[in-house]
């Protein structure tokens, strides 16, 4: 028994790592905002927990998604549930980026820096909430399907997600709105997805390349992490 | 072709870096004329000379490295390297600090697309730090070993937090410390040794970030070459 949770341990010791980091990380996050009310009396930021609270529920499902996807009759029956509901819950992580806009409303009572770190920490750890669960999803398709579809879905659900942060800024839908009233919210996002205003073209575009940009340069920074361990054959 | 093919063949993820980066900042540069085709103002045109600050210690890190495997010149010019290094590094992360310009909205441009702006120029600063900062830690680490080179990682975080500090609130320069040394040592004794609640509470959450997200970067490439041997394994089965 211990002998097999020993072997468990030390082959995800990383994803483990990882979860561990990103819960010290949104700790820590909230320790700033608790010390912001403490020295201001206000509440404001509050409404940050709640968003980075979202943000955890795409990553948890992708762990468990991946915990499953070892399981051949499990992959095809549970798994697409899973992708569906991670779907829809996946925009929450990146949109955290977008509550920096908060900055421009003045507050009088906090320096304008501490509220800089602040928004800093939370959009930071938000993004990187989404890139880890946006890449053990990544990985179970390219197992299942191969390398193309892989790359296919990465660049659809970046597509899809910022669609999803536009959804969630300007016209204010929530995850669970799919849940509650499915065909209203079918409904309205066909109407903005046939006569798009610019500003959702724009945003949509923007927000897209820059999700894949920054996945991509993790996902070759890490790559770079293995080129590196083994030093080159001829020193250059 | 065949022949180049192979020799750049060890080398894909690192060139990939140096163009995704050179992408982004590209993109950047582009975000920022449609600005000021939108506004017909020239704000934030000082995010441009910070980017490019930003890719000052990029190029003396990828430098270092690639002399690095020669012994004799890593002993006579590495520790002059890594002094210029540690100068230019914090200009890389300093762009985080710009965000703070997004509390003084523009009117001419609507907030939403400066948000994205000030994202684009931000993300692209800290990922040009993080890289930067592997290839420093790498050489350290191959070096001195692995326990030398997380000691140099976080006392180079805490470092830089505090280069960002001079540069955001003393708005002093890395070339300073070339024109008038002994005078901005001297002041800098000055401030060390009456520290403001400031200047604390910023470079510790600035530096915690900064080693954080690190940590968590090099985690996450770990975690990738976890995924290999047990693909691999399946397959056998």
């Amino acid at each position: 028994m211990i002998n097999t949770l020993q072997n468990f341990v030390k082959r995800n010791r990383y994803k483990i790592a990882i979860f561990g980091l990103m819960a010290s990380a949104s700790l820590m996050c909230i320790l700033l905002v608790a010390a912001r009310i403490a020295y201001s009396d206000s509440g404001r930021y509050t409404g940050l927990v709640w968003n980075l609270f979202l943000a955890w529920i795409p990553f948890v499902l992708s762990y468990f998604a991946y915990a499953f996807s070892w399981k051949k009759p499990l992959l095809y029956f549970v798994l697409p549930v899973m992708v569906f509901l991670w779907l829809i819950f996946f925009p929450n992580a990146p949109y955290i980026l977008t509550d920096l806009q908060h900055l421009a409303k003045e507050s009088y009572n906090t320096p304008l820096w501490y509220d800089v770190i602040v928004m800093v920490w939370f959009s930071w750890t938000g993004l990187l909430l989404g890139l880890v669960s946006l890449y053990l999803m990544h990985d179970i398709v390219q197992r299942t399907f191969g390398r193309w579809v892989g790359w296919a879905f990465v660049l659809f659900v970046s597509g899809l997600s910022s669609f999803g942060v536009y959804l969630g800024r300007f016209v204010r839908f929530n995850s669970w709105d799919i849940l509650n009233d499915p065909k209203e919210i079918v409904v309205s996002v066909l109407g903005l997805a046939i006569d798009p205003t610019k500003r959702l073209v724009a945003f949509t575009v923007l927000f897209t390349v820059f999700y894949l940009f920054v996945y991509l340069t993790l996902y070759s920074f890490a790559h770079l992490l293995q080129e590196q361990s083994a030093p080159p054959s001829k020193p250059a | 072709m065949k022949k180049l093919y192979e020799h750049l063949q060890p080398y894909k993820f690192r060139m990939t870096v140096f163009a995704l980066l050179c992408g982004a900042t590209l993109l950047s540069l582009i975000l920022f004329r449609v600005r000021t085709l939108l506004s017909g103002s020239m704000d934030y045109a000082f995010l441009i000379w910070n980017i490019f600050l930003a890719w000052i210690p990029l190029g003396l890190a990828y430098t270092a490295s690639v002399f690095s495997w020669k012994r004799r010149f890593l002993l006579f010019s590495m520790p002059l390297m890594a002094i210029l290094w540690m100068l230019f590094f914090p200009n890389a992360p300093y762009i985080l600090t710009d965000l703070q310009h997004l509390g003084y909205p523009k009117p001419d441009v609507p907030l939403w697309f400066d948000m994205l702006l000030l994202i684009w120029f931000a993300w692209t600063g800290l990922l040009l730090g993080v890289v930067s900062m592997f290839l420093m830690h790498d050489i350290v680490r191959r070096q001195f070993g692995r326990l030398a080179g997380w000691v140099f990682v976080f006392s180079a975080g805490i470092l830089s937090s505090l280069g960002i500090y001079i540069g955001r609130f003393l708005r002093w320069n890395s070339w300073d410390m070339f024109f008038s040394p002994l005078e901005r040592l001297h002041e800098f004794m000055y401030y060390a040794s009456h520290p403001s609640m400031q200047a604390i509470i910023f470079i510790s959450v600035f530096s915690t970030f900064f080693i954080f997200f690190y940590v968590t970067l090099y985690a996450f490439g770990l975690l990738l070459q976890e995924q290999a041997p047990r693909i691999q394994q399946e397959i056998k089965i």
